[in-house]
């Protein structure tokens, strides 16, 4: 199934994408800034999150909390996300109110209103998503220690959601600052999907959104890595958590690269259902681990391909590191089968035609793809990316990844446990 | 002056797809939903079995058979299985709810009857090897375990046994010495009595028509002749005319999980969806009022909300939230206050209004795809909803008033003393909960501790 999309460019340099999918009376709009936890300087890091949060805090014409009643009052459904590439904000709304979402985000992206206190309510806020999805949870600490540790550059290695002091610290000023540099029309992708006639959509988008002048001149952020030159480990001790677990990395080429498509087939051969390799010799045949996942990210900077697992009550970690690390070996010397790679293909061309069946998958789809790589139309042609990966190409990319001086370790072990 | 929002055109609809059924002659019920649109097809089959079905004995027993079923037939081994689901890319997944058990697939429409093969296999011949048995047991015990270190986990936990101490929905959770004294021969039994087809559902969803689905069925299902599940006799619910106040000892937390349970309606009564709305209007969102007011007012927390279960013979309101350990006295009050305003105040037109749309918004996206379809469809005939329940749903929404709003939430509040639970750090949160009566501690392994 094709998804025919198609583009446009507003004279501030706003990019526009439009999918048309009358199926069911719904629409999703889906608005993406190229600004993320990379783009922060030092002493601020959680701002471009803490400003995701901003952004609902009101503008002009929006009282703060406004922006979610409106389009709950319209049956909607919408959030925000922050990653170390880009924020995204989103809606999916009945069809008849288009309008009202475009209005929404126009109106915060020409005039962002944040009073003090409503500045410091937010900072509170994020201070307790911190607290709920990391500090107040098992392995959550060592998961943000885990890119500090692995990534040289600061960019990738800080955390999204912030360092506690700089949070405490941020200013709205610099907020401000933050929303006149990177949230002008120049710098976003706008990608309306479903229940629309194109014509009419666009006329909307120029409507609400022409009059908004271009105020961005984002400086792209170097997110060069050093080289590694040997392997770093950690023994984290962890309060809340029962089970001992392993976390593992190894630098390699970004979203978007070949290395990055073969490594990705490996991850399916590794840990993709019961059968694969590693869910088979860790968890299955030896129960040495209650779970264990593997892959790469989607970074648009260098990427780490990492493998967790959680080890089950008495197994040491050190065996279970050399276990894990001696398939990886295996991947870089000996080809994966026939049989290994066949079914790879066979789960990647069933998520293909799986995310086709929401217009939120595919709205979402298209803004990723224009941002990460500068082509929205990968929805119909990535998938041969995949499939054109071959044995030879996965053990080569196994071989130069898997390297002993490439790789990041952390051991987190309990430290009190459940009474 | 500010700017309006624009006014939206017209009202948007969605019409409940005819659903049509045939009955097989060894009871098994095959529905279709036709949608040719994808190449993929779903296949959900539900059974009128839940956890409630387990005996008081071993609590373990049905979930484990319900997810062992797949590691191995009188025809294939567990290994056999797996490869063969992986290779053709077959999303297989198995879920043990309170009354109702779901085995799924979803796949590819061209490798549907490969999946249709293992899937009847499956579900007809398992066998439960010993062997299998045991990795599982070794796996689920250190799972088990890792759950006592979630917040949520604990707090719900103590919320089942609290409000439905001694009835069947109390087993909610499983006991590590359940599982470990679970048998072979006792999860085979467990299997053999509960999951024939006398009372099930096949329901297919997507590229296929069916005719089609009939004739896949009854190749695939039509010998099918097991013994299906006896109802189960549920007591009367405990009486809850007093408030509990309960602490979950989580040494070295650095918040508190806060959650107050109610009992609520079950999921026939009339009044349910006057509660929906009730709990929308309350804690359904980040535009409710527990999210306004402990978020966006206060900023105690990252989230606030209210959520409903609803079961056959009764169900529960949890409202709770992750709050600073050092206001959760204020945190608890501001809950509590929250649940009483809505049986002494209406709400608002807007509140009303907008709680309104929230649902049937819900209730559209959930119309978009053949699968979330079939999943409403399914949970409406094992709860045993009349036929027009989803057709209707729009205008009984609608018609809730505020009066209505108030009256159930009232209802609840009158019939049921709230079980308020804290999950955290005992030595800074205990005097603060400590004003709203005595506190029951436990640990997070379930022992109670105190009052010493």
């Amino acid at each position: 199934m094709n998804i025919e999309f198609t583009e446009h460019k507003l004279p501030n340099g706003l990019r526009v994408i439009l999918y048309r999918d009358n199926r069911v009376p719904l629409v999703h709009v889906s608005l993406h800034y190229r600004v993320g936890s990379s783009y922060e300087q030092r002493g601020r890091s959680g701002l471009a999150h803490l400003f995701e949060h901003l952004m609902f805090e009101g503008s002009e014409n929006v009282a703060k909390n406004e922006h979610g009643r409106l389009l709950d009052a319209a049956g909607g459904s919408w959030n925000a996300s922050t990653s170390k590439d880009r924020t995204n904000y989103y809606s999916t709304v009945p069809s008849n109110y288009l309008d009202l979402a475009l209005w929404l985000e126009a109106d915060r992206m020409r005039s962002v209103r944040i009073t003090p206190e409503n500045f410091e309510n937010q900072r509170q806020t994020v201070i307790e998503e911190k607290k709920q999805s990391y500090d107040n949870r098992p392995y959550g600490r060592a998961h943000l220690r885990f890119d500090e540790l692995a990534y040289s550059n600061w960019a990738y290695g800080h955390p999204i959601i912030g360092e506690d002091e700089d949070l405490r610290q941020l200013t709205l000023d610099q907020a401000l600052d933050f929303y006149q540099r990177f949230y002008g029309p120049g710098n976003a992708v706008l990608v309306v999907a479903g229940d629309i006639h194109e014509d009419e959509a666009l006329s909307r988008i120029e409507h609400y959104f022409s009059p908004i002048p271009d105020r961005t001149a984002p400086v792209e952020p170097d997110l060069s890595e050093r080289i590694q030159d040997q392997e770093k480990r950690e023994v984290h001790r962890d309060a809340l958590a029962v089970l001992p677990a392993i976390m593992l990395g190894f630098h390699m080429p970004e979203y978007g690269t070949s290395d990055f498509y073969a490594l990705s087939m490996l991850s399916l051969i590794l840990t993709q259902g019961d059968s694969s390799r590693l869910y088979r010799k860790m968890v299955y045949d030896n129960n040495w681990v209650t779970a264990v996942y593997s892959g790469p990210n989607q970074y648009k900077g260098p990427e780490l391909f990492t493998v967790w697992c959680q080890l089950q009550n008495g197994n040491p970690s050190e065996q279970i590191y050399f276990e894990l690390l001696e398939e990886l070996w295996q991947a870089a010397e000996t080809l994966v089968l026939d049989q290994e790679l066949e079914k790879a293909r066979n789960n990647i061309e069933y998520a293909f035609a799986a995310r086709l069946s929401k217009i939120s998958q595919i709205g979402e789809s298209l803004a990723n793809y224009a941002v990460f790589l500068d082509d929205p139309n990968l929805i119909n042609t990535e998938i041969d990316r995949f499939l054109a990966v071959s044995a030879d190409d996965i053990r080569a990319a196994a071989e130069r990844v898997f390297t002993p001086h490439n790789q990041t370790a952390i051991f987190v072990l309990p430290e009190g446990g459940v009474r | 002056m500010r700017n309006q929002p624009p006014v939206a055109a017209g009202i948007q609809t969605v019409d409940y797809p005819a659903i049509p059924e045939t009955l097989l002659p060894n009871g098994l019920l095959v529905l279709t939903i036709e949608d040719s649109r994808f190449p993929i097809v779903s296949v959900q089959v539900g059974f009128p079995v839940g956890r409630v079905h387990n005996t008081d004995q071993n609590l373990s027993l049905l979930q484990l058979a319900v997810e062992s079923a797949k590691d191995g037939t009188t025809s294939r081994t567990a290994r056999q299985i797996a490869d063969q689901m992986d290779h053709w890319a077959i999303q297989y997944s198995s879920d043990l709810f309170m009354e109702s058990t779901l085995h799924a697939i979803r796949v590819l429409e061209k490798h549907l009857e490969r999946a249709l093969d293992i899937l009847s296999d499956v579900l007809l011949r398992p066998v439960f090897p010993e062997e299998e048995l045991d990795k599982t047991r070794a796996r689920w015990a250190s799972i088990l375990q890792a759950q006592r270190s979630q917040p949520e986990f604990l707090a719900t936990e103590r919320a089942y046994l609290t409000c439905f101490e001694g009835h069947p929905y109390a087993k909610n959770t499983i006991p590590l010495d359940h599982l470990l004294e679970a048998t072979r021969e006792g999860v085979r039994q467990s299997y053999a009595a509960n999951y024939g087809p006398r009372g099930a559902i096949l329901l297919f969803a997507g590229a296929i028509t069916h005719d089609r689905s009939v004739e896949m069925a009854r190749r695939f299902f039509g010998d099918w002749d097991s013994a299906s599940a006896e109802p189960v006799t549920y007591p009367s619910l405990p009486d809850l005319s007093s408030k509990r106040v309960l602490l979950v000892d989580r040494p070295k937390s650095v918040q508190t999980r806060i959650l107050v349970a109610l009992r609520a309606l079950a999921v026939t009564d009339p009044d349910m969806i006057a509660l929906r709305v009730a709990n929308q209007v309350m804690g359904g969102g980040a535009s409710a009022r527990l999210f306004l007011k402990l978020r966006e007012e206060k900023g105690y927390t990252y989230g606030a909300y209210s959520r409903l279960k609803s079961y056959k013979h009764g169900g529960l309101i949890l409202a709770g939230a992750g709050v600073r350990s050092d206001v959760t006295r204020e945190s608890v009050d501001d809950l509590l206050q929250e649940l009483t305003m809505m049986a002494t105040g209406l709400p608002s037109e807007e509140e009303l209004s907008r709680s309104r749309s929230e649902i049937i918004g819900a209730f559209i996206r959930q119309m978009e795809t053949p699968t979330s379809i079939g999943g409403l469809e399914l949970r409406r005939r094992l709860c045993g909803l009349p036929d027009d329940h989803y057709r209707t749903l729009p205008s009984r929404v609608q018609d809730v008033t505020p009066e209505k709003v108030r009256e159930v939430s009232s209802r609840i509040l009158e019939e049921n003393r709230p079980a308020i639970i804290a999950v955290g750090d005992r030595q800074v949160i205990e005097n603060q909960v400590n004003h709203l009566g005595e506190v029951e501690v436990f640990t997070a392994l379930g022992q109670k501790i105190g009052p010493e």
